[in-house]
């Protein structure tokens, strides 16, 4: 596959490409991704995952399945092949557990490769292999220990046990012996209940266990096979100072210094072999499973080679040797996430404290066998070699696997560094759909995938639909189709409105990445010259809508209390200089206006001793001017002819003013009440007790006048022009021949003259103008008109003079206000 | 020394008198001491004459010593009365409402007949006579001088009258609202009789202010002169 076609926008990339160069979405998916490969399925152009072989071992065909399980017959060494070295060490290590020699895996008869995974198709309840548990972190609660987790010591330890170095750990405490124990025991059990060992091992376990005695075997191995612990401490001679120490120190020192004296040389044999067609070649060739396994491991006994494979590899791939049996090492393994084996790789901690006692163990105090092999070969080490195992599920790839695919399929490339990283680091999709247990949706057909791929009835309905889905995603998919979960996915939602409601995955949703930070904008105003000239005139107006404008306020025109005071003082200072002085500067009025005249000539003209109503409808305050007006004119008419007055008023005043006017201003004339005047007092009502007075006179007065109209005249004495109308509107055509004779205030006369002037009233008398006309008739009496002309006549004078001097003095600040304008 | 009740009088008008003029110098307590003694004094005199004047001869001694007829007719005066009196409540301020509208009605009534006959209608016939010389012959007036009189009064009265006149039209020449030119003229007229007898009323106030201030400083002479003898 040159070119990858990007599953979002369809470009074609580079197959060296992580993402597309268009859309920048992810070319490729790690198998993280394929770890929930259950709640995610695989996309179509994502680089296949690393597997190793075995994982394509449920899927193969029942045929094939058939075919290897005739050629690879249960071999004999499988069958209840107890190991007698696994056996001495029983006692003294821990007792074997029932259940895990009980395991029917040799009963199976299924090849070596298949055992294990033959024995979990056939286990209902178990589901998932024990190696697989342990690599899941799965555990089997039948078999768990309520023990202490390993502790990294413990789980080098096995490293160890595979070496044979298993003496020290009786030093150690219980609870940490214990798994150490089991661990270099539990898979040599295993491999004698299973017979999983390849023919090739089992004969050379055969010979070489049985005819050797523990003095035939190497030194570092003696201890191990004898099972004694001082044996192990004399081992350190063989083994280096690091071993030698074991049993005295803690485990992790041993087990670091394992790492660093060769128990990583395997690894990196590893790593290197995979680039060495040599190492290739032993690899293949010589699996442990079949035929790879070498001399001094069999030599070694069965359960050398059994810890040195289930220590050193992988839990998985010890448990394809070991296959569907229990043991301490998967359980320990089950109980951490963490293989015990991948541990070893992430503790840093303990290893600078071993650095110095690597060298030691790896060249120095090798066995000369085991030097001449790390020197024929550095990956074929006693070390390098066990971790083969799980590489060899690659490497070893029996033969009907190699003739699967082609080798880049095969998982042969995990030799290489970042194959063999991913394969210790990722979960193959399959077995993360086994391992979530939940029914699998197909990304294709949608369905819910809930028959088990392991099962022997669905090997032979292996249809391409059913592929796993790392399989799936090597197939050269459209990018059209595209199962729903997928576009939801990636393409986003459906479109819920508009032309394409409905449809789903239509638009592009790459564009659309949500960040945290939201994308800015400028705020920087685009505004052509033209729109700034138009902003700036809309400022102009708004600002000028905003300006106050000056308010021409006229000056008001008030009462200005200093001009106020110096007119009263001047008045006040002239008027009682005048009378003082009663001065008679001014003589009095000589012309008698004809409404003057006309109303002498009335009250002249009444009858002897008629009746003559006299209404006061003034207030007090103007007393002195009224009685001013009417006193000359009353007294004047009762000298003549001594008329009965009878007096009314509409004005609650006027009572007590009619009182005060004939017994004060007329004291002289002696007038008796009831015989010559009748004081009706106030009359209520105003102009409806007029009307109604005028209607109908009230008793108390004279016996003879009973009607208004029987008055020889009325004689109304007011200062406000509306009572002057209302007797002469409300007696009109009541009074019949009866004259109005109007006493009336100066500023009252303007508005009562047309009545005169119409011939309502006979006659008026205004001010005291008209009353120094009428004292002159009267020959003086009773002279307070004279009293007051002189002061009344300066008080005009003055008056005129100011109005034209303040008309003069206007006059001249306008013009001379115009001058300023102008100037 | 027997004190004269004209002599306490003179005191009180004098005293008074000068707390009023007191305003002069501006607003004081001795100005609002003697303005509202003499609110207080009104009222109480009102009162005293609504009393004495109104109430007990025309309402309670006919109704106590008058007949039953009479006393079923000032049923209507003393029922009203009570219902006027119900404006003191606000909440019994709508009884007085009947006797309230009886007197408005009354009082406009009589208002609006005593305008018409004793006001407009003589006006009009003193507007009218003026120019009849039977009428100022009969008044021994010269003819003349009464035409001329009656011109005056005449443009007067319609120049008067047109100065009220506010109907205006809108001229298309410039927009502007603008009377009539006659009526323009006219009411031109008008403002000027208008001003004479604004002038008018204003001299004859000034006229009775200037004599009601000459009679208060001839009263404080001649109460000082009282006391300090007759100059």
């Amino acid at each position: 596959m040159n070119d990858i076609k990007c599953p979002i926008c369809g470009e074609m990339n580079s197959a060296n490409s992580e993402t597309c160069s268009n859309c920048l979405s992810q070319l490729r998916q790690g198998t993280d991704a394929l770890r929930d490969l259950g709640k995610r399925p695989i996309q179509p152009g994502q680089v296949p995952t690393k597997k190793t072989t075995s994982e394509l071992e449920p899927i193969l065909p029942q045929w094939l399945q058939d075919a290897r399980s005739q050629t690879s017959s249960t071999p004999s060494w499988q069958e209840g092949d107890n190991n007698p070295q696994i056996n001495n060490q029983m006692p003294l290590q821990q007792p074997p557990k029932p259940s895990v020699g009980a395991k029917p895996v040799a009963s199976s008869g299924l090849p070596d490769l298949l055992a294990g995974l033959q024995s979990q198709a056939n286990e209902e309840e178990d589901e998932l292999p024990s190696w697989l548990t342990g690599l899941a972190g799965g555990v089997e609660p039948t078999k768990a220990k309520p023990q202490e987790p390993p502790s990294f010591g413990s789980r080098r330890v096995e490293l160890r046990g595979g070496t044979g170095q298993l003496p020290p750990l009786k030093n150690q405490s219980e609870s940490a012996a214990a798994p150490r124990i089991t661990a270099t025991q539990a898979p040599s059990e295993k491999r004698g209940g299973t017979g999983e060992l390849p023919p090739w091992l089992a004969e050379t376990m055969a010979n070489d266990v049985r005819g050797q005695t523990t003095d035939d075997l190497p030194g570092w191995q003696a201890p191990s096979v004898q099972g004694g612990v001082p044996e192990a401490a004399q081992s350190v001679d063989t083994f280096g100072v690091g071993l030698a120490g074991l049993g005295e120190s803690d485990a992790p020192v041993v087990d670091n210094s394992f790492a660093q004296s060769g128990g990583l040389d395997w690894m990196n044999g590893l790593q290197s072999a995979g680039e060495s067609a040599e190492f290739k070649d032993d690899v293949q060739d010589q699996s442990p499973f079949d035929s790879g396994t070498p001399d001094w491991l069999s030599g070694s006994g069965v359960p050398a080679v059994a810890t040195s494979v289930s220590n050193d590899t992988p839990d998985w791939l010890a448990s394809l040797d070991a296959g569907p049996a229990q043991s301490d090492v998967v359980e320990q393994a089950s109980s951490s996430d963490t293989p015990s084996w991948l541990s070893a790789f992430e503790s840093p901690s303990v290893q600078p404290a071993v650095v110095n006692d690597a060298p030691s163990l790896s060249n120095d105090d090798a066995p000369a066998w085991l030097s001449g092999l790390g020197s024929e070969q550095s990956s074929s080490s006693a070390f390098s070699e066990p971790p083969v195992a799980p590489v060899s599920s690659a490497s070893a790839t029996p033969d009907w696997m190699n003739d699967l695919g082609s080798p880049s399929n095969v998982p042969v490339v995990s030799a290489s560094n970042d194959n063999l990283n991913s394969l210790f680091s990722e979960t193959p999709d399959w077995l993360s759909k086994v391992e979530g247990g939940n029914p699998v949706t197909d990304p294709f057909f949608g369905k819910a995938d809930t028959s088990n791929a392991f099962a022997p009835g669905t090997m032979d309905d292996v249809a391409p639909a059913d592929l796993p889905s790392w399989v799936q995603a090597m197939r050269p998919v459209d990018t059209s189709v595209i199962s729903g979960s997928q576009a939801s996915t990636r393409s986003g939602a459906s479109e819920a409105k508009g032309p394409l409601a409905g449809l789903q995955g239509v638009l592009p949703a790459m564009s659309f990445l949500p960040t945290s930070k939201p994308r800015a904008y400028s705020i920087k105003l685009q505004a052509t010259d033209e729109h700034q000239g138009h902003s700036a005139l809309m400022e102009k107006i708004i600002e000028a809508e905003t300006t106050p404008l000056p308010i021409v306020s006229i000056e008001r025109v008030i009462s200005q209390r200093g001009l106020r005071r110096s007119l009263f003082v001047i008045y006040a200072l002239m008027i009682i200089a005048v009378l003082l002085v009663q001065t008679r500067i001014f003589s009095l009025p000589v012309a008698v206006p004809i409404e003057i005249n006309s109303a002498i000539s009335v009250a002249e003209n009444i009858a002897e001793n008629s009746p003559v109503l006299v209404v006061f409808d003034y207030d007090p305050g103007l007393s002195s001017e009224m009685e001013a007006i009417a006193v000359p004119l009353v007294d004047h008419m009762i000298l003549l002819k001594h008329p009965r007055l009878t007096f009314v008023s509409t004005s609650p005043y006027g009572d007590a003013l009619a009182e005060r006017f004939i017994s004060v201003s007329l004291r002289d004339r002696n007038y008796q009440r009831g015989i010559q005047f009748v004081n009706f007092g106030y009359l209520p009502g105003g102009l409806a007790g007029v009307r109604v007075f005028a209607s109908a006179m009230p008793q108390g007065g004279f016996s003879d006048v009973t009607a208004i109209n029987q008055f020889s005249a009325i004689v109304v004495i007011t200062d406000n022009a509306d009572d002057g109308r209302v007797w002469i509107e409300q007696t009109n055509g009541l009074r019949g021949s009866a004259p109005i004779l109007i006493a009336s205030s100066a500023q009252a006369s303007p508005m009562l003259y047309p009545y005169y002037r119409s011939g309502q009233v006979a006659g008026m008398i205004n001010g005291l103008h008209g009353a120094a006309i009428v004292e002159q008739r009267n020959a003086g009496l009773p002279g307070t008109a004279r009293r007051y002309w002189d002061a009344y006549a300066i008080s005009l004078f003055l008056a005129v003079g100011f109005i034209l001097l303040g008309g003069l003095w206007n006059l001249f600040a306008g013009l001379n206000a115009k001058k300023l304008e102008a100037q | 020394m027997p004190v004269s009740l004209d002599f306490i009088g003179g005191v009180i008008g004098f005293a008074f008198t000068i707390m009023i003029l007191s305003y002069l110098i501006g607003d004081n307590p001795l100005y609002r001491i003697a303005s509202y003694t003499f609110v207080g004094v009104s009222a109480g005199y009102i009162a005293t004459i609504a009393y004495w004047h109104v109430l007990l001869p025309k309402l309670i001694l006919p109704f106590i010593s008058g007949g039953s007829s009479e006393r079923l007719l000032l049923g209507v005066p003393l029922l009203f009365s009570t219902l006027v009196l119900m404006k003191i409540s606000p909440r019994l301020t709508r009884l007085a409402s009947p006797a309230m509208a009886y007197l408005v009605g009354v009082g406009t009534a009589l208002a609006i007949g005593g305008a018409l006959s004793g006001t407009l209608v003589p006006q009009f016939f003193s507007l009218i006579n003026a120019f009849d010389a039977d009428i100022a012959t009969a008044r021994n007036a010269n003819f003349l001088e009464e035409l001329v009189e009656g011109g005056i009064i005449l443009a007067g009265a319609i120049s008067t009258l047109v100065y009220f006149h506010y109907g205006a039209k809108k001229h298309s020449e410039d927009g502007a609202v603008k009377r009539m030119g006659l009526i323009e003229l006219l009411a031109w007229v008008g403002s000027i009789f208008i001003a004479i007898t604004l002038g008018v009323i204003f001299a004859g106030v000034f006229s009775a202010a200037v004599t009601a201030l000459i009679e208060r400083v001839h009263v404080v002479l001649l109460f000082i002169f009282s006391l300090i003898g007759p100059v």
